[in-house]
């Protein structure tokens, strides 16, 4: 365990020297918001509920979205599959720790970082200039923090898969380009998920991408309490879970292809 | 006639410092500190048309800078300069056409093209003629044996045949100014002699003027009659290769390791040998080429003492400046 | 003196199309690899679409437009966004040329700086927001009910170059800034990215400054929203005199372009190469 916390605090370290990244990316998270508000503040115009959610829970999940964007979301995250195109994949491998776990804690650095120095104050710029409406109830707030960790556990998980798909395709960057693209629509992102047609809704919700945006927001917005929520967590945790697993079948899988091929 | 004037030129850097750890990340979110690199110090030479200098310095002495400065690369913080009778980063385009360079550090070639398409793209860029262009091309080929490679992606390239595409590069349009940064870097010695040869006759043959930085004391040598030492962005010599040889290239060093059995104390006492430094059973002793070879001085050092290990170390350029620097004399 | 500018100038045009030309042959080596990232490219930017789609699905009106009305502004903003992607594309890259001291190599040719740079990072694959631009432009066309005349069809691909300039324009000031800091390029990133999202939507739903920002410092409403209005025939522009509108596009990205220009020149002063 000691030597995952080690891995993860590195990783975490090493962000940390790109401050003036940090600065400008909360810029444009901050910018982005700022447009997002104000189209949904347009398309509310005078209504006053749509699909479940009034203008104030639209603003929160504008600026959630624009927080979680860089812990849970993460674009273009080739780090895998570059290790994978040089070749130093199997050093990695040979070394003594589990390999999934290893990039798992080197996630985990990030992801704290990015919650902490990304996350924190794109959604403090949101909530200083606007009314969100969040949910008072600290159970809601203690679930969402529980729902993060398990967001970016998922987030990982499809990440994981994504980038091992260089170990079988020419272009190391296709499958992860994909990902994103199905992370921004299904999460719930680029628009909530309530907003969609209901058959679509329904389709998108059992898909793990929920359980990156949408399921987060939904609890600390209040919409998901008591059995619901836990629902939402349990349905969170099988999927990271099952993601892991399929991570670690793929993994033996690719593992086996480079025995045998040599790469 | 100069073809290169260079007076007072002085070229310094800000260079931003970054706060380590993590209350220094944060610090330095608010604000920045940073210091001045004074790259080159108030320098001035000036260079005929025809002649091929060396310029050598240890590493950040400034030679680079001086270097980008004169092709219109960079701007300077103060001074003159011309070359070909213009101010480089003034009329950066029109002298462009007149110089050619080589960074041996870095390829001036398309990565990912063919050599030859390289070439044939910098023919365009350059505006040369065809007829020129082929003459040149074909000139080269021969004594730059290119033909084994010319259809090769660049970045498939050995070090020394991308060091001759590049060269080739830097003279297909017939720049009456050559300059060459670090040309033989990471050439083996046969490709380093051949490199020599090829410098000599395009600058012997065709008349370039050619301005060379190197860390190889033979290239100096070889190639040059004029050098001029840098060192932290002042020059300490300017003058012939000649000179600098015969007061210090005829030093040589003989490391020698006394067996423990003898105990001397203080300096060995040898003729025509002085012994410079010592550090316990170790001793330095410097003597001259021309009054005794290796093996006679080895010799005159083994018929007095017992030694366990020797090392002959010939002068670098690290060396000589070190040894400006301990004599305290600018020549 | 005219005749001297008109030559430097073709000498420019053919010398882009030669390094253009070069850059496709190297990339045609990969063409699976194209092919796949063109693809990608193409349904990945269609999420962008269908996203306006879905919240029109669930609010009938933005501000009184209509979903065919905003798929033209979006249409527009993506092809103009994406033809100067496609075109000027070596400045959007700048900071790694800066980071490699490759712009040393570029100062060393006898060409205009800004030429090589333009035509530096070619790459066909990003023709996949254009075409995706063209199929929002499609529906545009589809779901409203415009009268196009003649003066119109001749007028759009006007504005879409005026806006390409435009775009280019802030790519080129993007990269002058990298003369001074690489590390705060993600900056830059705001208003091109950032505008294009901004073009997207009608003027009138954004906070007044933003407003006001957009159309005299950035001047990216008068060649989406002031020219749509014109195109669109809206009733906000009913009391504007007509060639106003009509000409803004030209007037901004002259303008604009004349400023990143003097900038670039000014930038380039600055280049300060690295240590080793
Ligand atoms: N772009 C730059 N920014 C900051 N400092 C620089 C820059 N270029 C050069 N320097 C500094 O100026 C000094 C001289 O560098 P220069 O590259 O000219 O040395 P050099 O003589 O070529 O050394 P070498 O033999 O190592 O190539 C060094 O201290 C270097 O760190
Ligand atoms: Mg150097």
């Amino acid at each position: 365990m000691r030597l995952y916390y080690e891995i993860a605090r590195r990783s975490f370290d090493r962000f940390l020297t790109y401050r003036a990244a940090t600065l400008a990316g909360t810029a444009t998270n901050g910018f982005f918001g700022l447009m997002r508000t104000y189209l949904f503040i347009g398309f509310y115009g005078s209504q006053g509920t749509v699909s479940g959610w009034t203008e104030g829970d639209a603003l929160a999940f504008v600026w959630l979205g624009q927080a979680l964007l860089m812990p849970v979301f993460i674009f273009g995250w080739y780090d895998i599959a570059l290790t994978i195109r040089s070749g130093d994949v199997v050093s990695d491998l040979s070394k003594p720790f589990d390999y999934y776990g290893f990039w798992l804690a080197r996630d985990a650095g990030r992801a704290l970082y990015h919650t902490l120095f990304r996350a924190i104050p794109t959604f403090l710029i949101g909530a200083l200039l606007f009314r969100l409406s969040l949910s008072s109830d600290p159970a809601h707030w203690l679930g969402f923090l529980v729902s993060l960790v398990l967001a970016v556990w998922i987030s990982f998980g499809l990440r994981f898969l994504a980038n091992l798909a260089a170990f079988w395709l020419l272009d190391h960057r296709g499958a992860v380009y994909t990902l994103l693209f199905a992370n921004g629509l299904f999460s719930g992102l680029l628009v909530p998920l309530n907003y969609w047609p209901d058959w679509a809704e329904t389709v998108v919700r059992t898909l793990p991408f929920a359980g990156m945006v949408q399921i987060p927001v939904e609890i600390i917005l209040g919409k998901s309490t008591g059995a619901d929520l836990v629902v939402a967590l349990l349905f969170q945790l099988g999927w990271a879970v099952g993601l892991m697993l399929a991570g670690r079948v793929v993994l033996a899988l690719a593992v086996r292809k480079v025995v045998i091929q040599g790469g | 006639m100069a073809i290169i004037t260079v007076d007072s030129l002085r070229k310094s850097f800000w260079v931003n410092q970054r706060r380590a750890g993590f209350a220094g990340a944060v610090r330095g979110l608010v604000s920045r500190t940073g210091h001045e690199v004074v790259a080159v110090d108030d320098i001035s030479f000036e260079i005929a048309a025809g002649e091929m200098v060396g310029y050598i310095g240890p590493n950040g002495a400034g030679k680079s800078t001086t270097i980008k400065v004169l092709t219109g690369i960079l701007v300077p913080s103060s001074g003159q300069v011309t070359v070909a009778g213009l101010v480089p980063w003034e009329q950066r385009r029109t002298l462009a056409g007149k110089i050619g360079a080589v960074f041996g550090q870095r390829t001036q070639l398309w990565w990912d093209l063919p050599l030859i398409e390289s070439l044939t793209l910098l023919q365009h860029v350059y505006g040369v003629p065809s007829d020129r262009f082929n003459a040149n091309l074909s000139y080269f080929r021969e004594i730059l044996e290119l033909d084994g490679f010319l259809d090769t992606p660049v970045r498939q390239l050995s070090l020394g045949q991308r060091m001759r595409g590049d060269l080739v590069a830097a003279l297909l349009h017939e720049p009456p100014i050559l300059y060459l940064d670090e040309p033989t870097i990471g050439l083996d010695v046969v490709a380093r002699a051949r490199m020599r040869e090829v410098l000599q006759e395009i600058n012997r043959e065709r008349g370039v003027t050619v301005l060379l930085t190197t860390h190889d004391m033979d290239d100096i040598s070889q190639l040059c009659q004029r050098m001029l030492i840098i060192d932290h962005g002042k020059l300490l010599y300017d003058g012939s290769v000649e000179a600098i040889r015969e007061r210090y290239g005829m030093e040589r060093t003989l490391v020698v390791d006394l067996d423990g059995s003898e105990e001397i104390e203080g300096p060995l006492e040898l003729p025509g040998m002085t012994d410079v430094q010592q550090d316990g059973p170790r001793h330095w002793l410097r003597f001259r080429r021309d009054q005794a070879s290796a093996a006679e001085a080895i010799t005159a050092v083994t018929s007095r003492h017992r030694i366990r290990d020797l090392t002959l170390e010939e002068p670098d350029i690290e060396g000589i400046v070190r040894r400006i620097y301990e004599g305290g004399d600018r020549l | 003196m005219l005749g001297a500018t008109v030559a430097r100038l073709l000498e420019d045009v053919s010398l882009y199309r030669i390094f253009v030309g070069s850059r496709l042959r190297s990339q045609m080596q990969y063409r699976e690899s194209f092919l796949v990232m063109l693809v990608l490219g193409f349904v990945g930017l269609t999420t962008e679409f269908l996203a306006i789609i879905l919240l029109f699905n669930r609010f009938d009106t933005l501000i009184g437009w209509s979903v065919g009305e905003v798929a033209f502004l979006y249409g527009l903003a993506s092809i103009s966004f994406g033809m100067a992607e496609l075109f000027g594309a070596g400045f959007d890259n700048f900071p790694e040329t800066i980071r490699r001291a490759e712009f040393d190599r570029v100062l060393l040719r006898p060409q205009s700086a800004f030429v090589q740079v333009l035509s530096g990072d070619f790459q066909l694959r990003r023709l996949g927001r254009i075409l995706q631009g063209t199929m929002a432009l499609g529906f545009a066309f589809a779901w409203t009910s415009v009268a196009w005349s003649p003066q119109k069809l001749a007028y759009l691909p006007v504005v879409v170059l005026c806006g390409m300039v435009l775009y280019i324009g802030f790519f080129v000031l993007g990269a002058t800034l990298c003369f001074w800091t690489v590390d705060s390029v993600e900056v830059a990133n705001i208003i091109t990215y950032g505008g294009t999202e901004f073009a997207s939507y009608p003027l009138p739903i954004y906070h007044v400054l933003m407003q006001r920002f957009f159309t005299f410092v950035v001047p990216l409403a008068f060649v989406s929203y002031f020219p749509s209005l014109y195109l669109l025939g809206r009733p906000e522009a009913s009391d504007w005199p007509q060639w106003l509108l009509v000409a803004s596009p030209l007037a901004a990205a002259a303008l604009f372009a004349l400023v990143a220009w003097l900038a670039w020149g000014f930038g380039v002063k600055h280049y300060r190469s690295t240590g080793s």
